[in-house]
């Protein structure tokens, strides 16, 4: 459990933000969701101890944020969503200072500047002002300042904003990296689902100052293997007339995918033999997942439900 | 082990002390604002005192004065020497403190490195320790520094027999303590004051111009109380301050109200706390992040 | 929408910017529905869609809108929404006001711009705070009143830059739906969006551009065929992947196969697709293998991508 948090409860000026939210986030990455407003940002801003909570407890790796803020912030590494840098300084130059600032000597915040520009991706470029870089490369460079000093702990947020595809796909290849190799906890914010997917093991959903769901991403999706989601290449028509005609269940969706479900004692090889047949190929065959984007829908609308009903 | 292989390990080991981390927002702010404008401005004033010394060294040979033609310039008292030339250093620096300051704090703020800064063992008072050592050293290097080399200059270029040397421990030493006390005062009053002034606007630029507004208002102010309502009101006026100081510890300059130095100190005190209050107050971290 | 929707036509198009490439040498034609504009950033997106909304001229060649350069066409501008990337509001105003006023601009009557702003607005799910000032509106919101200026005047043509953006992953969703809405009602609509799964769920209509050149254009999957030179690749999960392994690596079009243990899955590469899924039948029907997925895994824009460019990657 590196996160706890017990009846947090945190105001933002004068709106009531987080509401006795209460989770222990355990586990090598957890993706954390919710919509805009939901508390996502008070939520770490309390951890870093920049908020300080009207009543409850939060612990980070076991120290509380409003006793042992200083604690915190030395195994603590945070990735804005906003832009952030130094102007005038290099990559290096900036990387020393932060590491410097974390606590490391001087020489050994020169190595690990080196060392984690080398991981992100910041070659040639690290010896010129952060200010001329492209928006990609400076988000590498702040995910960099997280790592300089090996924090136990990684907060990202929104790690994959304004980059362009190639950007978005190796900085989601980085952060699953961390996860893996580096034996800290990563926390992830995002709104894309496909990204919390690829890069982490657990999700916590929060929504109007409290955690709706929190659970490990492959327990969530329920995988429905006698459902087969299937894209033809030939007479689509025909293939759903003889599955129609076998009696099975089966649907179109609007972009030409078909749903089939199996009846019991099928086997899948029971559709390659139908597609076999008619001389169909089946390009796409797929048994039914819930996506995340499916969970995380309904999970918003029942606990908006829930409030709908406690108000009333 | 293979680059790869490392790629990514934890820290260990010992956090390195407060006083350490917070020199080192000194460096790196002094690393970064050292672009060629400072930089050149920074030589410039360090030049003074080679400036100075040449002119001492130059009038002190007796060859240089009757070529000149010159006979009272080392005969000045040694008052109104440190008088003129505090008054030329505190002007300096303060134009030091409005070209160094505002560069500090504000581009920090405008491309929000704060937030990132924070999440770091240092804290508010840590960072502000250290962006106040920084501007020390540049507003001090044309201040007290430059009062202090003044003090090492004549002591070794003016001649045995001059009333600085003969009067040293009773008239010259002193002197040049309360000298160095005021410049010391001005430099702490006009860094805190830049960098109050950086920490209120994300463009230096405005800055500077709320620091040139400020302190002109300031004395405008104070003037014209003085004038309209008592003279007995307080100078609030930073030019009015060091010269109060200056007329009562060095010397006085015929004409002047006498004004106490108690009020003056108190005029610094409300500077120095109200740039401190204002500082503490606006870089709280959950303000730093420029929405 | 019974009128025949304008074509967008470009011919031999280029752009500079004093010596800097914006676009060279593009010629295509988008017809309605939905296309996405894919590329890294400096692509040239930004460039096509300036000259398309005709607020650039091209340096060279022709861009015709229904037929007319949009440049200093007014008729053609009315025809044209655009939803740009960055935020230019009047702060103090409503977002409601924001658009009657522009609106207005138009040269409409009040009451008509009026109920056409709260009309688009409430499309876009702003109906709770449109009469808020846009001062107090967070980034989601403003994307929402971008965009729901861009189709106030319901116009034939919409061009969208990135309006994902600042979206929470509800909204996302709903952009995403509204925008295969536009699609659906024949107006021509051009997005372009850094997040490739979210082009891919709202049209198989691609333009693939980078550093000023246009790669690639059309249905995803005829351009992948297109791409003759790559072998295709193909995911395949089932109970015993290396026996699956075994039997392709004797097949004469199959150029490598590669084992993943850990997802009990195969990837496959093949020169000859039809091949594969008659040797595939083969695999399923007469050995009796029991597969749970297979998939193209190559048929997507980032391996597209992946292929004219030598960025991306593969996954499936």
């Amino acid at each position: 459990m590196f996160i706890e948090l017990d009846n947090l409860t945190v105001k933002y000026g004068k709106r009531l933000v987080l509401d006795k939210m209460t989770a222990q986030l355990d586990g090598r990455s957890i993706g954390l969701l919710g919509p805009n407003g939901a508390g996502k940002s008070t939520l770490i801003k309390t951890l870093l101890g920049y908020l300080t909570p009207v009543s409850g407890t939060a612990r980070v790796m076991g120290f509380d944020v409003v006793k042992d803020r200083m604690k915190i912030r030395q195994v603590i590494g945070y990735m804005p969503e906003h832009e952030s840098y130094i102007k005038g300084l290099s990559a290096v130059r900036f990387l020393r200072y932060m590491g410097e600032l974390s606590g490391l000597s001087p020489r050994a915040a020169m190595e690990r500047a080196h060392e984690v520009l080398y991981f992100v991706g910041i070659h040639e470029l690290r010896y010129r002002p952060v200010e001329t870089y492209s928006l990609g490369n400076q988000q590498r460079v702040k995910l960099a300042q997280a790592l300089v000093h090996g924090p136990k702990v990684l907060i990202l947020d929104e790690p994959t904003n304004s980059l362009d595809p190639e950007g978005r796909d190796e900085m989601l290849h980085l952060v699953r990296d961390i996860g893996q190799i580096s034996g800290s906890h990563v926390v992830m914010c995002s709104h894309i689902l496909n990204d919390v997917e690829f890069c982490c093991d657990a999700v916590t959903v929060i929504n109007r100052g409290r955690v709706v769901l929190t659970g490990i991403i492959k327990e969530l999706k329920k995988e429905d293997l006698r459902t087969y989601d299937v894209r033809i290449e030939g007479d689509r028509e025909r293939f759903l007339g003889a599955v129609a005609s076998l009696g099975w269940e089966c649907s179109q969706d609007e972009r030409g995918g078909i749903r089939v479900k199996l009846p019991e004692g099928q086997e899948t090889s029971s559709i390659f033999r139908i597609a076999a047949e008619i001389g169909v190929q089946l390009r796409h065959f797929h048994f039914k997942k819930d996506s995340l984007e499916d969970i995380f829908v309904s999970v918003l609308r029942e606990s908006e439900g829930k409030i709908a009903d406690a108000r009333s | 082990m293979p680059v790869h292989e490392i790629k990514y390990r934890a820290v260990e080991g010992e956090l390195s002390p407060g006083p350490f981390r917070i020199l080192s927002v000194t460096k790196f702010t002094l690393l970064a604002v050292m672009n060629k404008w400072v930089a050149t401005t920074l030589m410039a004033g360090s030049g003074q005192l080679l400036v100075y010394g040449t002119i001492f060294l130059i009038m002190g040979n007796p060859l240089v004065r009757q070529a000149l033609q010159v006979t009272q310039v080392i005969d000045l008292p040694i008052p109104v020497i440190l008088r003129n030339f505090i008054l030329i250093q505190l002007f300096i620096c303060i134009i030091m403190a409005n070209i160094a300051g505002p560069r500090m704090i504000s581009p920090e703020l405008a491309h929000r490195a704060l937030p990132v800064i924070y999440s770091r063992p240092i804290g508010r008072l840590g960072y502000v320790a250290g962006k106040f050592l920084a501007l020390q050293v540049l507003v001090g290097a044309v201040s007290w520094v430059q009062v202090f080399l003044l003090f090492l200059v004549m002591w070794s270029v003016l001649p045995p027999e001059h009333l600085f040397h003969t009067t040293l421990w009773t008239q010259s030493i002193p002197l040049m303590a309360r000298a160095m006390l005021i410049a010391v005062l001005a430099s702490l009053v006009v860094s805190l004051f830049g960098l109050a002034c950086s920490a209120a606007t994300k463009n230096f630029r405005y800055a500077v111009v709320i620091f040139i507004a400020v302190m002109f208002g300031a004395s405008f102010v104070s003037r014209v109380a003085q004038e309209v309502i008592s003279s007995n009101m307080p100078d609030i006026g930073l030019f009015q301050v060091f010269m109060t100081l200056t007329d009562q510890l060095v010397h006085r300059v015929r004409g002047v109200v006498d004004r106490p130095v108690t009020g003056a100190l108190l005029s610094l005190g409300v500077w120095c706390a109200a740039s401190l209050g204002y500082l503490l107050w606006r870089l709280r971290p959950v303000d730093v992040y420029g929405e | 929408m019974s009128i025949a929707m304008p074509l967008i036509q470009l011919d031999n198009v280029s752009r500079w910017y004093g010596e800097v490439i914006g676009v060279n040498r593009v010629t295509v034609t988008l017809r309605p529905g939905i296309t996405g504009l894919v590329g890294p950033n400096g692509a040239g997106k930004t460039t096509l869609m300036n000259m398309i909304t005709g607020m650039i001229r091209p340096s060279q060649g022709t861009v015709l809108v229904g037929g007319v350069p949009p440049w200093g066409s007014l008729t053609t501008m009315h025809r044209i929404g655009y939803c740009s990337q960055v935020d230019s509001f009047f702060e103090r105003m409503s977002g409601r006001e924001f658009i009657e006023s522009l609106l207005m601009l138009r040269g409409w009557m009040r009451s008509h711009a009026r109920s056409a702003a709260t009309h688009a607005l409430e499309q876009l799910r702003m109906t709770p705070n449109m009469n808020r000032r846009i001062q107090s509106y967070s980034k989601g919101m403003r994307q929402r009143t971008k965009v729901a200026l861009a189709i106030a005047h319901n116009p034939e043509i919409v061009v969208l830059d990135e309006p994902l953006d600042g979206l929470d992953a509800v909204g996302r969703h709903e952009m995403v739906e509204l925008i295969r809405l536009f699609g659906r009602e024949g107006r021509n609509v051009i997005i372009s969006s850094h997040v490739l799964h979210e082009i891919e769920a709202m049209t198989n209509n691609i333009l693939l551009v980078s550093g000023g050149y246009l790669l690639a254009e059309g249905d995803v999957r005829e351009v992948r065929t297109s791409l003759r030179k790559h072998p295709n690749r193909v995911y395949l999960r089932c109970a015993d992947p290396r026996a699956a392994a075994v039997f392709f690596m004797n097949r004469p079009n199959i150029l490598s196969t590669k084992v993943e243990e850990l997802d009990h899955a195969v990837l496959i590469e093949t020169r000859d697709l039809d091949l594969f899924y008659s040797d595939l039948n083969t695999l399923v029907l007469d050995r009796g293998a029991d597969v749970s997925l297979v998939t193209v895994a190559d048929e997507n824009i980032s391996s597209i991508f992946g292929y004219l460019a030598g960025g991306g990657d593969t996954r499936p």
